[in-house]
């Protein structure tokens, strides 16, 4: 008989979560108790990890094609959402997905170009800067 | 537009999920989503990539690129600290390093010093191995493996003959020999390099790499061939190129020499013209020397084999001369 967890958001939405699933999460296997509180983590964003953990736990072949398109599309998301994810399956220790999500995060910034960088940083001379640091550097 | 929405905040980086305000996305005239964020690209991604868990930036950054972290870095302090630690590059490095430079002489780079410092130094500084007949350096843009075969390891047909090469030293070549072409009919340069040593999944170049002297002769009108491909695989596409970096740039049309019994005399019988394909050409390296390309090759990984690239002027008979040899380079296309 497979015990069922509860996860519990920060908002005080609980999420009830069976086991297979629930041990993909380190901090659940070392936790003494079924009954778990994510703290700072929304429902919303509890509830995408826990449907990840549900689809993980039961396909056992990872390297199922069906599998790699469910997992890119569920790592298509905006980019907050992208972080409070990470954030998330960081607090719960789930290797594969932290992993997953930050490899969407990397090729996010592959994929951009120096103006999105430049528009957070409060002066307008960054990009000849960042230009004139990357020649030193020789790219 | 850019609105100064950072200023005067602290940002302290812990590991819960802080409350972001909604005015703090609003960074551009782009839409803003239902629920506070930006649908367009990533114009926020580096005020919430602040938030992430500690270990999860450094993560981040290593998925990138070495000229992506050098931006990362330079763009913004908080950044710094992630985007310089040994975390992010000593995983730009190839794993086979340390066994790379245990073969190699005594003036390595320490693998002791930090990872980019180490990382940077391997780029810039060619490394001699094998008995300084190959050099071995990362390139800068992708952390990938690049080779030179010196002009001593590579199958120069009658090198061995001092009326047709000479073998000298020049200070500005990083190997002790290069060959000096006195004079040729027939020219043959073969060079091979083990597919182990290359990085997988990469799609490298070869390009033969060399002087031309003031006395350089024969190779205005007729150009070599030159292929890469394995040794034993499919039979390699051949390309012309010219040896010549001046004139074969100048000619709009093939001039056709009439091979004569004293070298130098041509008459001339002009070809249809020909479109100039930029690559036919050598090119200027930054270290002074001339490059030409010789081919493409997809390295897979996994798979042992023998790449061999060749440069050959064997058809046209005239003489030719006045090139010094001083390796094959093999390294990764740079993607534009």
């Amino acid at each position: 008989m497979s015990r069922v967890f509860k996860l519990k958001s920060s908002d005080n939405e609980t999420f009830e979560v069976e086991e297979a699933a629930a041990l993909l999460s380190e901090t659940i296997k070392s936790s003494s108790s079924t009954e778990i509180t994510v703290p700072n983590v929304k429902a919303e964003i509890l509830g995408k990890v826990v449907e990840w953990c549900n689809k993980h736990a039961e396909s056992e072949d990872t390297k199922d094609q069906l599998i790699k398109e469910w997992d890119a599309e569920f790592v298509s998301v905006d980019q907050h959402v992208l972080f409070k994810l990470i954030t998330a399956a960081d607090y719960l220790q789930i290797k594969e997905l932290v992993d997953q999500l930050t490899q969407r995060v990397g090729d996010m910034i592959k994929a951009k170009t120096l103006k999105t960088v430049e528009m957070t940083y409060p002066t307008f001379n960054v990009e000849r800067e960042v230009q004139e640091e990357l020649k030193s550097l020789g790219f | 537009m850019l609105t100064q929405t950072h200023e005067g905040r602290t940002r302290t980086r812990t590991r819960h999920h802080t409350v972001k305000q909604s005015s703090k996305k609003t960074m551009r005239n782009d839409e803003e989503d239902g629920r506070g964020g930006i649908t367009c690209g990533a114009v926020t991604v580096e005020l919430d990539l602040q938030d992430l868990p500690e270990g999860c930036i450094a993560n981040v950054i290593s998925l990138t690129t070495p000229p992506d972290a050098c931006r990362l870095s330079s763009v913004s302090r908080s950044f710094r600290s992630a985007a310089e630690s040994d975390a992010v590059w000593s995983r730009f490095l190839p794993p086979e390093i340390p066994t790379i430079l245990s073969h190699s002489g005594p003036h390595a780079p320490s693998c002791r010093s930090k990872s980019k410092e180490f990382y940077l130094a391997l780029c810039d500084n060619p490394v001699l191995i094998d008995d300084g007949k190959m050099s071995f350096s990362l390139d800068k843009w992708s952390g990938k493996k690049c080779y030179m075969v010196s002009a001593r390891d590579l199958v120069i047909v009658w090198a061995d003959t001092p009326n047709y090469w000479k073998w000298i030293s020049l200070p500005e070549s990083r190997f002790e020999e290069v060959a000096e072409l006195v004079g040729v009919c027939w020219l043959e340069i073969r060079g091979k390099i083990d597919t182990r040593l290359l990085s997988p999944s990469t799609v490298y170049k070869a390009y033969l790499v060399f002087k031309s002297t003031a006395a350089a002769y024969g190779f205005e009108y007729q150009p070599a061939e030159v292929s890469v491909g394995l040794v034993g695989g499919a039979e390699p596409t051949k390309k012309t190129v010219f040896l010549d970096a001046d004139r074969g740039r100048t000619q709009s049309y093939q001039i056709m020499p009439r091979r004569g019994p004293l070298r130098n005399r041509i008459s001339v019988q002009v070809s249809q013209p020909r479109e100039i394909n930029d690559n036919q050409y050598p090119k200027e390296r930054a270290d002074g020397w001339l490059e030409i390309e010789l081919g493409e090759f997809f390295c897979e990984g996994g798979v042992d084999g023998e790449l061999e690239m060749t440069c050959l002027e064997t058809r046209g008979g005239q003489w030719k001369g006045g090139l010094i040899v001083q390796a094959i380079e093999v390294r990764p296309k740079r993607k534009s």
